[in-house]
């Protein structure tokens, strides 16, 4: 291994290294690297059944690869152990389902399981994560509710919740904005860009919206067939011809008014206001 | 979030809450109640003060027999047979996560049943009845692995290993059917009684053939709490807090068996207290595997008490099996609880 590969290795918290996944001998991914930034905000993007989530189920230990290999601060991710793992990355899969009755705080309690063992199973740390957890995500006042009795944007933070109570370096999460309003998209979006900010956490988030994956990542990986079809900076790699490519859609790439981010504008049928020129495909 | 009993030192720190700590000490007051109700009353009512007396051997030599010979086996075994029972369903409940399981409904009592019925019509005669708890817990634990082998797709997914476990049951249960059916009437009679679950004619030695059993289940259930705490959050949430969820899934499979069918075997096919004791658990303390367990084992331990009472004093002089009146009492019960919580 040459030294500009070591140095690679450590500066990167999350890799894959010629990485294949599949399910019942169906290749999803064929032969894939790709390495995740520290301390930034990374989105995978891309249309349906890419392999986007299946990436991102590979990166936290959930999928076995059928070749390659996956590293976590360098080391093979299937070497380590459950909770070593378990200590330095959290994952949010998509619609987690929660047992009847059980309550936020009890929900938020388990994020501390990596970290305990059968005798020290409440410490003072344990006590005061999962209670920072719960007012990072604004679910102080609803801890002794039942998960069951929450909306779906109080619930998704209750999850959130327990994945900080984790207290890992890295987060992944796989569409954390499904099925929530555009009130509660921004405010689980807000909340993360603010976790990246105040603690240098890194996040791996699947995302759906390209014009919020725009305004709050760093840094955009767009999937198509299984494999990288670009990445980088989303000013730099959000346009027509890559919306065209990955998505097989004709879009206007325009400006965020508010915030100076790419913004993709898809063409298609639809009401037409005024006189501007038409554009509708 | 602060009605908390917080225990912090060098060598451990959990915490409990106030109100479970409180619901607990009910159940396990009445639990002593139904007890000592159930050593009093009988053909003969023996006072509470005589049984204290009794059981510290301070009682006449008539009560000293009735209490230590015939009611105390009886009514441990009663005791023990429920908390097994209620254990093992609640573990099936938490790993399948779903509420409908429980060992009669997935199998293992199915197995231990037809063991058990095929044992009575054409091994009892050749190698004598003490050795039908053998047969049972064989035939209980060949099922579980009949499921869990049937059940495998590259790893067991909850939901299979109870609609296998359904369809295995039915199995069980034709075979059963099938050698009562075939063999002669008072094998069938035998056969019959035992499959409704009866503590009748329980001696010290069951209780003692029992005993051991437990003692090695609900340390290792103990052990496990946090782990199927966790697993109940589902595969993905699991294996992302760093844990084996299929090695887990095998190790309580296995637990859930090892809790039942030596209950079974001593006491027969006893049903329902596996799906409703925990059920019962749950409205009474918090959601917390290490709470429930014990929770779940007091109140089948009490609705077998309860069953076998009734059993003992409703039909007198008949000694009807408790395994009919489990459901009898447990389910108005159930009912109750359901109807208090709407509102």
């Amino acid at each position: 291994m040459s030294l500009s590969e070591r140095y690679s290795l450590a500066s990167h918290p999350l890799q894959s290294v010629s990485l294949s996944l599949g399910y019942d001998k169906k290749a999803v991914i064929d032969s894939l690297s790709l390495a995740i930034e520290p301390n930034q905000i990374t989105a995978l993007v891309g249309g349906n059944g890419c392999g986007k989530s299946t990436l991102l189920k590979s990166f936290a230990r959930l999928l076995k690869p059928s070749s390659g290999q996956v590293l976590l601060e360098g080391a093979d991710i299937h070497l380590l152990s459950g909770k070593d793992v378990a200590r330095k990355l959290a994952i949010l899969p998509q619609g987690p389902i929660a047992p009847e009755g059980l309550t936020v705080e009890q929900l938020v309690r388990q994020g501390r399981y990596p970290h305990q063992n059968w005798l020290q199973s409440w410490t003072k740390e344990d006590e005061d994560l999962v209670k920072k957890a719960l007012q990072d995500t604004n679910m102080t006042a609803f801890a002794a509710r039942s998960i069951d009795a929450l909306s779906g944007g109080q619930r998704q933070r209750a999850w959130i919740a327990m994945a900080l109570a984790q207290n890992t370096d890295i987060l992944l999460l796989d569409e954390p904005t499904t099925y929530l309003d555009l009130t509660h998209q921004i405010e689980i979006l807000d909340l993360l860009f603010e976790l990246n900010q105040s603690q240098q956490t890194t996040i791996l988030m699947v995302l759906h919206d390209l014009n919020l994956a725009a305004r709050y990542a760093h840094k955009m990986i767009a999937i198509k067939d299984g494999a990288v079809f670009c990445q980088g900076a989303p000013e730099a790699i959000l346009n027509h011809d890559m919306v065209k490519t990955v998505f097989d859609m004709e879009c206007h790439i325009s400006e965020d008014p508010l915030f100076g981010t790419p913004m993709c504008i898809p063409y298609g049928k639809g009401r037409q206001v005024g006189t501007k020129e038409s554009k509708r495909g | 979030m602060d009605k908390l009993l917080r225990v912090r030192n060098r060598f451990m720190s959990f915490s409990v809450p106030w109100k479970s700590i409180f619901s607990m000490s009910m159940t396990l007051l009445v639990f002593l109640l139904v007890l000592m109700f159930s050593l009093s009353v009988g053909e003969e009512f023996i006072p509470f003060t005589q049984v204290i007396l009794a059981l510290s051997g301070h009682s006449d030599s008539k009560i000293q027999l009735v209490i230590e010979i015939l009611r105390l086996p009886r009514v441990l075994m009663a005791a023990m047979v429920g908390a097994a029972l209620a254990s093992s369903g609640l573990v099936l409940q938490s790993m399948i996560r779903n509420p409908l399981a429980s060992p009669d409904i997935i199998g293992i009592t199915g197995g231990a049943s037809a063991a058990a019925v095929c044992f009575l019509s054409f091994f009892a005669s050749a190698f004598g009845l003490v050795w039908l708890p053998f047969f049972a817990i064989v035939g209980a634990l060949l099922a579980a692995l009949l499921i869990y082998g049937l059940a495998w797709n590259s790893g067991v997914t909850p939901m299979r290993l109870v609609l296998v476990g359904i369809g295995v049951s039915s199995a069980m249960g034709a075979v059963t059917t099938f050698v009562i059916a075939a063999s002669p009437l008072a094998t069938s009679i035998t056969a019959y009684i035992w499959l409704t679950g009866s503590v009748y004619g329980a001696s010290w030695a069951d209780v003692k053939a029992l005993l051991p059993w437990l003692c090695v289940s609900w340390p290792l259930a103990f052990y496990l709490a946090r782990r199927v705490n966790t697993q109940e959050l589902g595969d993905h949430i699991a294996t992302g807090l760093g844990i084996s969820v299929q090695r887990l899934r095998v190790v309580v499979l296995f637990l859930s068996v090892l809790m039942a069918a030596p209950a079974i075997a001593y006491a027969g096919a006893v049903g329902f207290v596996g799906l409703i004791a925990p059920h019962i658990a749950r409205r009474l303390v918090i959601r917390s595997f290490a709470f429930l367990l014990p929770m779940s084992a007091f109140v089948g331990a009490c609705l077998v008490m309860l069953a076998d009472l009734c059993g003992r004093l409703l039909f007198q002089p008949l000694d009807v099996p408790a395994g009919v009146f489990v459901s009898a009492i447990g389910a108005p019960f159930f009912i109750y609880l359901l109807y208090r919580q709407r509102f």
